[in-house]
């Protein structure tokens, strides 16, 4: 975004807007000390806001309840790491133990040692 | 920044208080959604929530009273007299005497007529011209500010422009 005041696009009468901007500039330096000091407690009103809204890693609903939600990018994808890993990790560990059982079956079939459960329609 | 955005707000309104929590508002929405935004994108983000609030609160307004009007405490309590910014500004401390430092009195007239003047343009033609002129916004950074055309951008500065020239030729104020 540009600073400069731009140009007029079409021909003004007399007075160029830019000449008018800058009065109402001088204008905001004669603001009361009153409303001066109202805008600046505003101010640090909305950084304070600012700094509570950062810190909560939650979506807040309206009705004083935070669930944990991500806010930002950053959460978004380190939420989304984490649920691959979780992912990951759970279906390693299906896989692990779904070995160990029909390793255990086939011994038993080998051995001709079949338990009693395995004839037991589950 | 704050200082522009309340007298935005003060020439759309036409009540401190009013104006004051505006800007609070609008600050607040700012902080509390936009705070991780990069700073570049956070003055024209600010705009777009100053102008929706504005115009949240003459919707409120609206509900609140029909017969409201945005100019009522600038409006003449005679009604068949013209208003004239210039004659409410004096010298309180000595009404009598005649003005003071010429310039910086002359100047504070001149303020008081075009932000007079400002007031008495329509919304839109208000908030075109301050966002394009004032604030610095390119055509389109305005248009979407306001959610309009860039064509309607150009007309309502225009119209604009033109109205606050021929206030003040009215007059007899040349700026320099």
């Amino acid at each position: 975004m540009s600073t400069n005041i731009n140009s007029p696009d079409d021909k003004s009468p007399d007075v160029a807007p830019e000449h008018i901007a800058q009065m109402l500039t001088r204008a905001t330096q004669q603001l009361d000390d009153d409303t001066v000091a109202a805008l600046h407690r505003a101010r640090n009103r909305a950084l304070a806001r600012q700094a509570v809204s950062r810190s909560v890693f939650a979506l807040d609903t309206g009705h004083n309840m935070h669930w944990p939600m991500p806010h930002t990018s950053r959460q978004w994808m380190a939420a989304a790491i984490l649920l691959a890993a979780l992912a990951g990790g759970v279906s390693y560990w299906h896989h692990n133990t779904r070995e160990h059982e029909v390793s255990h079956l086939d011994i038993a079939i080998l051995t001709d040692d079949l338990p009693m459960e395995i004839f037991i329609d589950r | 920044m704050e200082r522009r955005a309340y007298k935005q707000a003060l020439y759309a309104v036409q009540n401190e208080h009013a104006a004051l929590d505006i800007v609070q508002d609008a600050m607040i929405k700012l902080a509390e959604k936009y705070g991780s935004k990069p700073a570049a994108e956070l003055p024209l983000l600010f705009q777009r929530i100053l102008q929706n609030t504005i115009r949240d609160y003459y919707r409120r307004q609206k509900v609140k009273n029909a017969r409201f009007t945005l100019f009522s405490s600038l409006a003449p309590k005679n009604d068949s007299e013209e208003y004239d910014p210039l004659e409410s500004l004096q010298d309180n401390e000595n009404p009598s005497a005649p003005a003071g430092p010429d310039e910086s009195l002359q100047q504070r007239q001149v303020i008081a007529l075009i932000e007079h003047a400002l007031t008495k343009l329509p919304a839109r033609q208000r908030e075109a011209f301050l966002l394009r002129y004032w604030e610095g916004l390119d055509q389109a950074e305005t248009a979407s500010a306001m959610g309009c055309t860039e064509g309607s951008v150009k007309t309502h500065c225009s119209r604009a422009t033109h109205a606050l020239a021929e206030t003040l030729k009215r007059r007899g104020v040349k700026l320099p």
